[in-house]
């Protein structure tokens, strides 16, 4: 009888471990969620050095020619596309 | 082992899902391109293309028959693509034969975890499927980056791994360029008092060009052998840890190619007895075929700066230098 008392208390042990790590296991998914990114484009004047991001729009690569520069007058070309991290929003 | 079995079958389901959804992508494209012939029955017969190795044990002219081989498949593809697809430009087409790789990588990756799934469970092979369920995770985050990927050549974005036609797009700044070799253009520019030839391949389309054919013909065609130093920058695979983005110097071909072409620039830069020298920026594979992060294309200016320090610092004012941007030019023109 006390053998089986200790047996018991050992399962009980055993049983709230196993639920400890799984919750463990899914509050750590929670928290790892993937991280989402967000492509944009950079413009630049090859004259006085401006700069302006915004969205990446299908179509767009590095040195097509875009709009004027608002300070210059020069035509502005896309100097980088790349993505950045979304931080989320609390 | 049946509890193995039953996790790698959920784990092969997903990546059935992403390699069907991978292919429905990509006759989304070919529909929406004005194809010629029926999707479905077009794509499949490309997806399971093969290429059968050229014989290593007599290594005679090995790089040769490989480099004809793939050239031989790389034309097969192009064409097949041209006559299904004649009314897109050139560049849209060389991004509909990048999201074929891409598809094909998937479909790959789903038969051979398939085969090895059925064959360890036909001959009961424990050791098999064990080996299968730990390589599980690894296999469905690959499968999951092309997938991802996929969306980056549809829309035409630059990748991680076009990082070197980056920086050699940023040489050339739109001095006029001509196409050297097929898919590659060169540029030449005065920079410290140096005269700098640029090579990359031929964007804003999916491709990677033949820099090494290209630098072979500059150094005998051209140059006859008088190149000071040649200068290579390329994407180059990170250990887990390291940061993204991080610029290193080191010497030798960087280019990540089967082998023709990291062989010919080798086999030119001995012959002539040119310094090789190398400049790699560090990604994951998950980096280096999705969009180009901004840490990565930040990086283009710190390797500017260690080409400006290599030009001082071991070549002479007037000296003639290659510097080769590898990569897939993806979004990046010249």
């Amino acid at each position: 009888m006390q053998g089986l008392d200790i047996y018991g208390l050992f399962l009980i042990m055993l049983i709230l471990f196993l639920i400890s790590s799984l919750l463990r296991t899914i509050l750590e998914r929670k928290r790892t969620r993937k991280e989402e990114y967000e492509t944009k484009t950079l413009l630049k004047c090859p004259q006085c050095n401006y700069t302006e991001e915004r969205k990446f729009q299908i179509g767009d690569y590095v040195l097509k020619p875009e709009k004027q520069c608002p300070k210059c007058g020069t035509t502005m070309r896309i100097h980088r596309i790349y993505a950045v991290k979304i931080v989320p929003q609390k | 082992m049946f509890l193995w079995i039953r996790n790698i079958r959920a784990h092969l389901a997903k990546i059935e899902r992403l390699a069907k959804d991978a292919r429905a992508r990509v006759i989304g494209v070919l529909k929406k391109g004005g194809v010629r012939e029926d999707p479905e029955k077009f794509l499949s017969g490309l997806l399971q293309f093969f290429i059968i190795d050229p014989v290593r044990d007599e290594p005679t002219n090995l790089m040769r028959r490989l480099e004809h081989l793939l050239d031989v498949r790389q034309h097969r593809l192009k064409e097949a693509i041209k006559r299904v697809l004649p009314d897109l430009g050139d560049f849209a087409r060389a991004n509909v034969e990048i999201m074929i790789e891409a598809a094909r990588a998937l479909d790959i990756i789903y038969r051979v975890v398939r085969h090895y799934l059925i064959l360890g469970e036909k001959t009961n092979n424990w050791v098999l499927i064990m080996q299968l369920e730990l390589e599980m995770p690894q296999i469905v985050k690959l499968a999951e980056t092309y997938s991802k990927a996929l969306d980056a050549f549809k829309e035409g974005k630059p990748i991680g791994d076009g990082v070197g036609s980056l920086v050699a797009a940023s040489l050339l700044n739109g001095v006029e360029v001509r196409e050297i070799v097929e898919d590659t253009v060169v540029g030449v520019v005065e920079r410290k008092g140096r005269k700098l030839y640029v090579i990359k391949a031929k964007g804003p389309g999916g491709t990677v060009g033949k820099p090494g054919e290209a630098l072979k013909r500059i150094v005998e065609n051209e140059l006859h052998g008088k190149v000071s130093r040649i200068i290579m920058i390329d994407a180059a695979l990170k250990f887990e840890g390291e940061k993204t983005g991080e610029v290193i110097e080191g010497v030798g071909a960087a280019i990540g190619d089967p082998g023709p072409e990291k062989f010919k620039i080798e086999s030119i830069a001995m012959k002539h007895n040119i310094p090789l020298d190398s400049i790699i920026i560090k990604q994951s594979l998950e980096e280096a075929i999705t969009p180009m992060k901004k840490e990565i294309s930040d990086a283009v200016d710190e390797v500017i700066k260690k080409i400006d320090k290599c030009l001082e610092e071991r070549t002479k004012e007037g000296d003639v230098v290659i510097v080769v941007g590898v990569g897939n030019t993806l979004g990046i023109a010249q």
